[in-house]
């Protein structure tokens, strides 16, 4: 009984006793502490992969969008999207691109159509550029031109290479300008999936393959150096999103040209 | 109940962060957790600097096995265990434990209630650290951490048999000092002493 109660004592009085330790204590134990965690630092490295890879994909994501985008309004929508994903920069330059797509004054490019349409209506022979003028409120009066003539020019646009008239210029010019003035009477720009986009995967695959390798070869050396490379992996994902942003830049030109020159 | 969801999150938090060996974390669990441990280390080792390194051995092994801790149980508890566990190595290492010592009987049963108001904890860990190595672990495994014999006896590697005896060996010393305690303030108390 005495005992028990000698037990009892002795643990309310000692048992959560606390004692300050020497202020040093912590230094001594800190030095023992693991100095650098590997952990941590592949943590750091997985999350720069996990960007790296996340904003090729957004890239991807965003030029199979664009690409297969019915107007530029609808481009417009997407832009503020991107923006929120921080890749601002990048945008900034495609944002300017809708501008690219009117090649030339639109008075020139009516004109030009106007005369194409004309000169293929009614004068397929040598024709000078005044003789187009000529034919121009020609073709206005004219009732035969009508939608088959539209059509006349869409089908001889396409064999526009083989043509060989003389003017052969103003054909060039007036084949341009086809689409240019279709976009200034609607003010949307039609896209259709052409055959680059359906390659842009496997190039885009690439791509990020080339990237993971480098991801791969930079953890790698940060095993060997340390956080030294992390600053080198960060360069690499500054490189890939440039180089999204170029080919993609780049892609728009294209899809952009190739709906005016089919 | 609010404080104690809120105490729990935040040992989550910090676990979680000293697995990946954030400093500040780490620091953070240590001064949660130091001065209770010292009090631990203390009550098994006598001098205070030896008990401070094992402590501090304790708080390695602690980060070290952190990965291990399953949330079972509370926190505190496992960094107790680790800690009893580092002493007892140390002392394995250090002393030989098991001195059978001759004890005379105290001659009557100390005054709990009167020492109680007169002695500090610091007091009640002076006396234990005056008991024999052996005494003293058993008797702070079995009466203050709550093992059972069963299992100082595996921890120790001791029989059973062996961990009562020295337990009952390590009481009889205590009561016999508690008492000369109690004698003691008794006259200091007749000289004006006020107990501190």
């Amino acid at each position: 009984m005495m005992e028990n109660r000698i037990d009892e004592f002795i643990k309310q009085k000692a048992g959560d006793t606390h004692i300050t330790p020497s202020p040093d204590a912590w230094d001594r134990l800190e030095s023992q502490l693991p100095k650098k965690d590997r952990k941590a630092i592949y943590m750091r490295i997985a999350a720069a992969v996990a960007l790296v890879i996340s904003a090729g994909f957004t890239f991807w994501l965003v030029q199979q969008n664009m690409s297969g985008n019915s107007s530029v309004s609808q481009r417009n929508v997407d832009i503020p999207s991107i923006e929120r994903k921080g890749l601002t920069q990048g945008f900034e330059e495609v944002q300017q691109l809708p501008e690219e797509i009117s090649i030339a004054d639109p008075a020139d490019k009516k004109e030009a159509v106007q005369a194409y349409t004309a000169s293929n209506g009614e004068v397929k022979s040598s024709v000078d550029h005044n003789q187009e003028e000529e034919a121009l409120p020609l073709m206005a009066e004219n009732q035969e031109v009508d939608e088959t003539e539209r059509q006349q020019v869409n089908e001889i646009d396409v064999a526009l290479p083989e043509i060989k008239t003389e003017d052969q210029l103003a054909l060039n010019e007036a084949a341009k300008n086809v689409e240019p003035k279709q976009q200034k009477e609607s003010l949307t720009i039609v896209y259709k999936p052409s055959r680059k986009v359906a390659a842009a995967p496997e190039e885009h695959q690439s791509e990020i393959d080339k990237a993971k390798k480098n991801v791969k070869d930079f953890i790698e050396d940060a095993k060997d150096k340390g956080d030294n490379t992390i600053e080198d992996l960060r360069a690499i994902s500054n490189n890939v999103v440039a180089l999204n942003v170029g080919r993609l830049k780049e892609k728009v030109f294209k899809n952009n040209k190739n709906e005016a020159k089919p | 109940m609010k404080l104690r969801i809120e105490k729990s999150v935040q040992e989550n938090e910090w676990i979680d962060a000293c697995l990946k060996n954030d400093r500040k974390a780490q620091r953070a669990l240590y001064e949660r957790y130091a001065p209770k441990m010292l009090g631990i280390c203390a009550r098994y080792i006598r001098d205070r600097s030896e008990a401070e390194d094992v402590m501090i051995k304790g708080f390695m092994r602690v980060f070290e096995k952190l990965e291990t801790y399953q949330g079972k149980g509370s926190f505190e508890g496992w960094i107790c265990r680790i800690m009893v566990n580092e002493a007892l190595g140390y002392l394995r290492k250090n002393k030989s434990m098991y001195l059978e010592v001759e004890i005379e009987k105290a001659e009557r049963e100390p005054d709990l209630n009167k020492i109680d108001q007169m002695m500090q904890a610091g007091d009640i860990i002076k006396i234990i650290n005056e008991l024999p190595v052996g005494y003293r672990t058993v008797f702070n495994m079995y009466a203050i951490e709550g093992y059972s014999h069963k299992e100082i006896g595996e921890m120790l590697g001791i029989s059973e048999n062996t961990s009562k005896s020295q337990l009952s060996r390590a009481r009889m010393l205590l009561q016999k000092r508690l008492l000369e305690m109690e004698n003691m303030l008794d006259q200091k108390v007749e000289g004006g002493y006020d107990g501190k």
